[in-house]
C-alpha cells in the first residue's frame, strides 16, 4: 500500500541519530515553555531560527515542530495544577482541570491530558499522513460565510458552556465581546477604544487577558485563603485514573480527537477553537452538565485530545498550501524559505522525504513526549504541596516574564494585572472567566468574517442561508440555544446546580 | 548603605570606562523589527543580525516589536539612547505612516539617519484561474467589461497604494476586500471569492508553479531572474504603479557618525558574502545595498508620492 510505504520512507528519514536528537530537543523545549506561562513558543521558535540555519532542513523542521506540539502538552501541565493557562489554547483545560487538581486528583487529570494528547496526536499524524492531499480541498471551501457561521455557533456554544447562570454568561459574552473590539479596524483603518494607548492598537493580548483572568485573579482569591490553608491541596491523591475515570475519558477523548482533526484543517477558526468546541460537546452530550466546571475528568480529556490533534492536523494547511493558521505556523514557513522550501502543493511530491520525515517525526515525538511527561506527572502535584508563600511570587514572576517577553512592553504587564483585578470581582460576583475569553477571542473573527462576507455578496445577507455548510452551522448553533433555553434543560441544571451547592458544602478542600 | 555606594561608583565607572575606551560595539545590539517574528522582514532581520553579530564581534539581538503599523517598534527605537546599539529594521511603508495618523508619531526624515537598505521584497499582480486573462492587458478589458466591479485583497498600506494607482493609471474601477495580512487573503483568493491581488511574490509563487494562480505581472524595475518570462507592469504598459518594499536599517538622527558608517560599512560587505546573499536570495529578496545618501534621496522622493497620492484620493484616512 502506498502508505505505508510513505510512511516507511518517512520513519527512516526521522529515525537518524540526528533527526531523533532535534525531536527530542524540540519536544522538551516544546514543554519547557509551554509550562512556563506567556512565554510561547512563537518566542522560542523566533530565537532559534538562525541556530538552524547550519541544520539540514529537515531535522530543522522537525525540532521547531517539536517545539510547536510539546508547547501543546506543556501548557496544560499549569493550567491544571495552578489554574494558569500557560497557552491561551489550553485555557479551557482550566475549567474542569483546577477543580480536579483541588480535589487531589491533579494525578489524573495529568494523566488523561498526556495519554489523551498522545491519542490524539497519533490519530491526527495519521490522518494528516493519509489525507493531506484531498483534505485542502476542504480548507478552501470554508470561506468567510462559513467562518462567520462557525463562530456564531461558538458564541452559542460559549453560553452553552457557563456552569452558573446563564444571564451572567451572556453578559460575560458580550463584555468579551467588547474588549474584543479594542484596537485596529482592519476594514477602515480606524483605532477603537484605545483610549491615546499606542499598545492597545493592535488590540488586547490574547495571553495578558487569559492570564488576568485566570491566573492572577487565582493567586487573589488564593489569597483570601491563606489563613484557612497554606498550600492548594493537602491530598494529592492516587497518580492514576480509576476505572470509573477511565470509563468517562475514553469517549471524551474520542470525540475530542475526531473534532480537533475537523478544526485544526482550517486555518482561520483561532487556536481556542478546537478545545473549546470539545468541552461544549462533551458538557452537551454528558447525561449530568452540572458536573463540569467542578471537576469532570471528561473535561479535561476532551479540550486536550482536541487541542493535539488540531496541533498536528494544522500542518495540513502549511504544509499543501502554503497558509499558516496561526503565528507559530507562520513561523514554520519562514523556517521552510530560509531552508529553501517553498511550503506548498509541491511539497509532497518535489521532496518527499521533507514531508513524510517530517510526520513520522510527529508520532515519534509524540511517543516521546508522553514518555516524557507521565514520570513528571509526580513531580508536578508536588506543586501543591508548595507553600503559598512561595508559590505565589513566583507564579507571578513567572507569568510576569512571560508576558514581557510577549512584546517587551508594560503595558502589557498593567493590563494583566488589571484583568487579574477584574477576573478577581467578577469571580466575586459569581461571572466566569471562560464565556469573557471566549467571547474575546471569537468576537474580532466574527466581527472579521461577517464584514468580509457582505463585502464579497455586495450586502446581499442572504449567503448565510444558501451556502449549505453555513446553513448547517447557523441551524446547530439555534438548536444548542433551545437546548440551552428549553424549560426541561432548565430544570437539569437547576437541579445539577443545587447538587452542586450540596457538594461543595461536604467538600471542604473546595 | 556605605557599602551600597561603593557597588555604586563602582559600577558607574566601569560603565564609564568602557563608554571612554574602545571602538563600537561593545555590548550587543538590540536591533528593532518592526514586525512580528515569523516574516520575511523578520526572517531578513535575523540573517543581517547573524552576520553582523560575525564581523563585528557582538551579538546583534532582533527584538519584534510589531504594531500600530510600526509605530510601536519606531518608537521604542527613539526611546532608546541614540549610542548605535539600539537599530531599526525598517520597511518602505515607513514612509507612509505619519501621515496616515493623526498627530504624526514621528517623522521618518527629522528623526532617523539611515545606515543602509539591503533591497527589497517583489510584489506581483496575482490572478485567479477563473479571470479570463492571461495578460494585464487582457485583465484590463476584462474588468472594464463587466459590470460589477472585480474584488482585489489588500492588507498593508502599500498593497493598497499600488492597488489605487493601478486603477487610476488604467481607469479600471475594483473593490476592495481588506486582509491582516496577505496569509489571510490567500485562502480566499486561492478559492477565487477575491479575483486579484498585489501581494509579495515569495508568498505565492507555489501557487503560480502549481497552476492555482496566475502571475501576471511583477511589480519590480526589470523582470525577475527566477522568472524570466513574468513582465513587468511597467513593460505591461500600466505605469506609476509600485509597492515601496525596501527593507532597510535606520539609527537615530543623534547617533556619531562614526558608528553609522562602520554599521553601513558593516551592512555592505555582508551583503558581499555568499552565505548571506544565498539566504536572502531564498527569501526571494532582490538584494541591493544601497548607502545612506541615496536611500536619504529615495526617501524624500517616496514621500511625495505618497504625500501626493493620499491627498489626491484620501485613501487611508479613517
Amino acid at each position: 500500500m502506498e502508505l505505508i510505504e510513505h510512511l516507511a520512507l518517512g520513519f527512516s528519514a526521522a529515525a537518524s541519530a540526528q533527526n531523533l536528537l532535534s525531536c527530542f530537543i524540540g519536544s522538551v523545549l516544546g514543554t519547557l515553555i509551554g509550562v512556563l506561562p506567556g512565554i510561547g513558543p512563537v518566542a522560542t521558535i523566533a530565537m532559534l531560527l538562525p541556530l538552524t540555519y547550519g541544520m539540514p532542513p529537515l531535522s530543522a523542521l522537525i525540532m521547531l515542530a517539536g517545539i510547536y506540539y510539546g508547547a501543546q502538552y506543556g501548557g496544560s501541565t499549569t493550567s491544571i495544577m495552578l489554574n494558569l493557562p500557560g497557552e491561551a489554547s489550553s485555557a479551557i483545560t482550566c475549567l474542569d482541570g483546577h477543580p480536579l487538581a483541588r480535589r487531589g486528583r491533579a494525578g489524573a487529570a495529568l494523566t488523561v491530558a498526556a495519554l489523551g494528547s498522545f491519542f490524539a496526536g497519533c490519530v491526527g499524524t495519521l490522518f494528516l499522513a493519509a489525507f493531506a492531499a484531498p483534505l485542502t480541498t476542504f480548507a478552501l471551501d470554508f470561506g468567510p460565510a462559513e467562518y462567520c457561521s462557525l463562530m456564531i455557533f461558538g458564541l452559542a456554544g460559549a453560553i452553552v458552556l457557563a456552569s452558573k447562570s446563564l444571564l451572567k454568561a451572556c453578559a460575560m459574552v458580550v463584555l468579551g465581546l467588547l474588549l474584543g473590539l479594542v484596537g485596529t479596524d482592519v476594514n477602515s483603518g480606524a483605532v477603537r477604544f484605545t483610549f491615546g494607548i499606542r499598545e492597545l492598537n493592535d488590540g488586547i493580548g490574547t495571553a495578558v487577558l487569559a492570564v488576568g483572568v485566570f491566573g492572577f485573579a487565582e493567586i487573589l482569591l488564593g489569597l483570601e485563603r491563606l489563613h484557612e490553608h497554606s498550600t492548594l491541596t493537602a491530598r494529592c491523591g492516587r497518580l492514576g485514573l480509576s476505572r470509573d475515570e477511565l470509563r468517562q475519558a475514553t469517549p471524551a477523548v474520542l470525540r475530542g480527537t475526531g473534532l480537533g482533526t475537523l478544526l485544526g484543517l482550517l486555518p482561520g477558526a483561532g487556536a481556542l477553537m478546537p478545545a473549546f468546541a470539545a468541552y461544549a460537546l462533551e458538557k452537551w452530550c454528558a447525561r449530568d452538565p452540572g458536573r463540569f466546571g467542578r471537576g469532570a475528568i471528561e473535561g479535561v480529556a476532551a479540550p486536550e485530545s482536541a487541542n493535539n490533534a488540531a496541533a498536528q492536523t494544522a500542518f495540513i494547511p502549511l504544509l499543501t498550501l502554503g497558509i499558516p493558521s496561526n503565528a507559530i505556523m507562520a513561523l514554520m514557513i519562514g523556517a521552510m524559505t530560509l531552508h529553501d522550501i517553498q511550503p506548498g502543493p509541491q511539497v509532497i511530491s518535489h521532496d518527499p522525504t521533507l514531508f513524510w520525515g517530517l510526520v513520522a517525526s510527529m508520532w515519534i515525538g509524540n511517543a516521546m513526549l508522553v514518555l516524557l511527561n507521565l514520570p513528571l506527572v509526580g513531580l508536578w502535584i508536588r506543586l501543591l504541596t508548595t507553600p503559598y508563600r512561595w508559590l505565589f511570587p513566583a507564579i507571578l514572576l513567572f507569568c510576569c516574564i512571560g508576558i514581557y517577553t510577549l512584546s517587551h512592553s508594560t503595558v502589557d504587564l498593567l493590563l494583566t494585572a488589571f484583568f487579574g483585578l477584574l477576573g478577581y470581582l467578577l469571580q466575586k460576583f459569581d461571572c466566569e472567566p471562560a464565556p469573557l475569553l471566549l467571547g474575546f477571542i471569537l468576537g474580532p473573527l466574527f466581527e472579521e468574517h461577517l464584514r468580509r462576507t457582505l463585502l464579497l455578496s455586495r450586502g446581499d445577507p442572504s449567503v448565510f442561508l444558501s451556502r449549505p455548510l453555513s446553513l448547517v452551522l447557523l441551524l446547530a448553533a439555534a438548536a444548542l440555544l433551545c437546548t440551552a433555553l428549553t424549560p426541561s434543560a432548565r430544570r437539569i441544571r437547576a437541579q445539577a446546580l443545587t447538587a452542586e451547592q450540596d457538594d461543595a458544602i461536604a467538600d471542604p478542600a473546595r | 548603605m556605605k557599602r551600597y555606594l561603593a557597588w555604586l561608583l563602582l559600577c558607574g565607572l566601569l560603565a564609564l570606562h568602557s563608554a571612554l575606551a574602545g571602538e563600537y560595539p561593545e555590548k550587543p545590539v538590540t536591533l528593532v523589527v518592526m514586525l512580528p517574528a515569523g516574516g520575511p522582514t523578520d526572517a531578513a532581520a535575523r540573517v543581517l543580525a547573524d552576520a553582523l553579530s560575525s564581523a563585528l564581534g557582538q551579538p546583534f539581538v532582533v527584538e519584534n516589536r510589531p504594531g500600530a503599523d510600526g509605530v510601536i517598534g519606531v518608537r521604542a527605537v527613539l526611546d532608546a539612547p541614540a549610542d548605535g546599539y539600539t537599530l531599526l529594521f525598517g520597511i518602505g511603508s515607513l514612509v507612509a505612516v505619519p501621515m496616515l495618523q493623526t498627530p504624526a508619531p514621528f517623522d521618518l526624515q527629522r528623526d532617523f539617519t539611515p545606515v543602509a537598505a539591503i533591497g527589497s521584497y517583489p510584489f506581483g499582480l496575482f490572478v485567479h484561474p477563473s479571470v479570463p486573462a492571461n495578460s494585464v492587458a487582457e485583465l484590463i478589458a476584462y474588468a472594464k467589461s463587466r459590470e460589477e466591479p472585480l474584488f482585489y485583497a489588500s492588507s498593508t498600506p502599500g498593497e493598497t497604494l499600488a492597488t489605487a494607482e493601478f486603477m487610476q493609471a488604467t481607469g479600471v474601477r475594483m473593490s476592495r476586500v481588506p486582509y491582516k495580512g496577505f496569509a489571510q487573503a490567500l485562502p480566499d483568493l486561492l478559492a477565487g471569492r477575491v479575483q486579484l491581488a498585489f501581494g509579495p511574490v515569495s508568498a505565492a509563487l507555489a501557487h503560480v508553479q502549481d497552476g492555482k494562480l496566475r502571475l501576471l505581472a511583477t511589480l519590480t524595475p526589470t523582470r525577475l531572474p527566477a522568472l524570466p518570462t513574468v513582465p513587468t507592469l511597467e513593460e505591461a504598459g500600466v505605469r506609476g504603479a509600485s509597492v515601496p518594499s525596501w527593507q532597510a536599517i535606520f539609527a537615530p538622527a543623534q547617533t556619531p557618525a562614526p558608528i553609522v558608517e562602520r554599521l553601513s560599512r558593516a551592512v555592505a560587505a555582508a551583503l558581499q558574502t555568499d552565505a548571506v546573499r544565498t539566504r536572502l536570495g531564498r527569501l526571494l529578496l532582490q538584494i541591493e545595498m544601497t548607502p545612506p545618501a541615496a536611500l536619504t534621496e529615495r526617501i524624500s522622493r517616496e514621500h511625495s508620492r505618497w504625500q501626493h497620492f493620499i491627498e489626491e484620493t484620501g485613501t487611508g484616512r479613517p
